[in-house]
């Protein structure tokens, strides 16, 4: 799997709102006619699918032909899977029954269209920040082009037709990931929480419903998807974010005046600084207190672009694709100290 | 074993409902399975049988919000087969699923299926999304058809206008074809 290294990663850059919106989602799903869903496929369908839309894609007249690389899951090793799933680029799912799959990666990483998961295609555009309309366009962009040649199932009353109804309609999931420290430890959040889903929204912690929240990172995403429009889902979902945005703030600012709180995030710089080991459950907690500190200008020598860099590139399956894919736990809690010492060199208290 | 309901018929089906965490098993004959799924004992899996799988993987790696396993010790179908309002002999003629196999699955065949069962299909897609149509962006090659049938239409109706003699609205009729199909 070659791979593009020299060009900048989306997640290297920062978007509007960033302080509080770590990213941005868009998901549409399609699906072809003339072929079973997925789940009841052949290899060879499967196979003829991939083909198609990589054609379709890449081929002689289209526009982004050169930006994309294609991906063939089956050939790909289990760490490699499992650094794309790290970056959200495919899901676990895909990454754990890789047969008869394939990606479709734009350069930049910011575009990854998984052929064959739940649906034909899942054509997902992220971005930093919160960019709902911008993520949508590039989304709507990539589809209109593959819709000049691709016959995709669509009906007149359900809209895009998908393998699980509770996608009918636009096939559009949007989602916003955000970093909400404050207004969880006071309990806001929680109080906030029960309401959105009576205005069409969810909001999970990042490893699931009902799961703790890891790093007080959590995502909300529309709940409907048949019978409201593109425009008006993330239109609803960026005025449900900025209302979350600004209770997070207000929490913040409280929370800032206590000399406790600040020591935290200094106590945090002064282990990433210094620590020989570090696990990736550590490195989430403390990544938590000092991308506040970033944000809030406690901190000097640091962006959000760079933090947010910082945080893939010490994932345990991307330490493995880069450092070596026999690396046992022990050995990348060393190379991940490591690593960090290095990134937060500079960094200081402001 | 002995279902756990009644306690006279052999358990034929097994049936584990994980509503985030809260996990149930039950051993279940056929008939009982049938009874309580009519009573709505399971909640509402086997009629919303989707309503909870269509969640993201993407930022949400361990997530299981609702996870029904189905898997029945005697015959694949076995119990299904007590069930009435799930049994069927009509096939969907492009992937050759039937709606029992939609219904346990919990995801539709293929596209065509949508046309194929569609009545059967409705009370489901109508309790995820409430009765509603789609409004929001069309396919091309839908939107392409629908102005064909359009231009059709207008068509006919320039043809009646000529016959009736009502040139005002024929000329009108025409330059609508025409920038339609320009």
């Amino acid at each position: 799997m070659s791979e593009n290294n020299n060009i900048k990663k989306w997640y290297e850059s920062e978007g509007e709102k960033s302080d509080v919106v770590i990213s941005t989602r868009i998901r549409l799903a399609r699906n072809l006619n003339g072929y079973p869903f997925p789940h009841l496929m052949s290899y060879d369908q499967m196979k003829e699918v991939n083909q198609k839309v990589r054609d379709a894609l890449m081929g002689g007249n289209s526009a982004l032909r050169d930006s994309f690389r294609y991906i063939e899951a089956e050939k790909a090793t289990a760490v490699e899977l499992a650094s794309l799933a790290e970056r959200h680029l495919i899901s676990p799912e895909f990454a754990s029954n890789p047969k008869g799959r394939a990606l479709l990666l734009m350069n930049d990483e910011s575009v990854s269209i998984m052929l064959n998961e739940e649906d034909h295609l899942r054509i997902q555009v992220m971005g930093s920040g919160l960019q709902l309309e911008k993520a949508y366009d590039m989304a709507d962009k990539i589809d209109t082009l593959l819709d000049e040649t691709l016959n995709f199932a669509f009906d007149e009353e359900l809209g895009y037709l998908t393998a699980c109804p509770t996608n009918l309609g636009t096939g559009m999931r949007a989602s916003v990931m955000l970093h909400l420290p404050a207004s969880e430890s006071d309990g806001t959040l929680r109080r906030v929480a029960a309401s959105l889903d009576k205005i069409g929204a969810t909001i999970r912690g990042s490893y699931g419903e009902g799961s703790q929240s890891v790093g007080a990172m959590y995502q909300i995403s529309n709940q409907v998807t048949l019978g409201i429009s593109e425009k008006d889902t993330i239109s609803n979902l960026t005025e449900i974010t900025s209302r979350i945005i600004d209770l997070e703030k207000k929490c913040r600012a409280r929370l800032l005046e206590s000399e406790s709180y600040q020591d935290s995030v200094w106590r945090a710089l002064g282990i990433l600084k210094s620590a020989r080991v570090m696990s990736s459950e550590e490195f989430v907690r403390l990544y938590s207190a000092l991308r506040v500190g970033v944000a809030e200008g406690l901190v000097s020598g640091m962006t959000l672009g760079r933090l947010g860099e910082a945080y893939e590139s010490v994932q345990p399956a991307r330490l493995m694709e880069k450092y070596g894919e026999s690396m046992n736990s022990s050995q990348r809690d060393k190379k991940r100290a490591e690593l960090l010492r290095e990134i937060f060199r500079e960094t200081d208290i402001a | 074993m002995l279902c756990e309901k009644c306690k006279k018929n052999e358990a034929t089906a097994y049936i584990k409902t994980n509503v985030n965490g809260d996990v149930h098993e039950y051993h279940l004959c056929g008939e009982c399975a049938a009874e309580m799924q009519n009573s709505g004992a399971f909640g509402s899996m086997f009629n919303a049988f989707s309503a909870f799988e269509g969640i993201d993987h993407l930022f949400s790696p361990m997530m299981s919000g609702f996870d029904m396993v189905s898997s029945l010790l005697s015959s694949p179908f076995g119990s299904f087969g007590a069930m009435p309002s799930l049994t069927s002999g009509k096939r969907c003629s492009v992937c050759g699923s039937d709606f029992r196999s939609i219904a346990d699955s919990g995801k539709v065949g293929c596209p065509n299926c949508y046309t194929e069962f569609k009545s059967r299909l409705a009370p489901t897609i109508k309790k995820i999304h409430g009765n509603t149509v789609h409004c929001g962006k069309h396919s091309k090659v839908t939107t392409q058809e629908s102005r064909e049938n359009e231009t059709a239409e207008l068509k006919k109706q320039l043809a009646e206008a000529v016959r009736t003699e009502n040139y005002e609205l024929a000329a009108e009729l025409r330059d609508k074809i025409k920038a339609m199909e320009a």
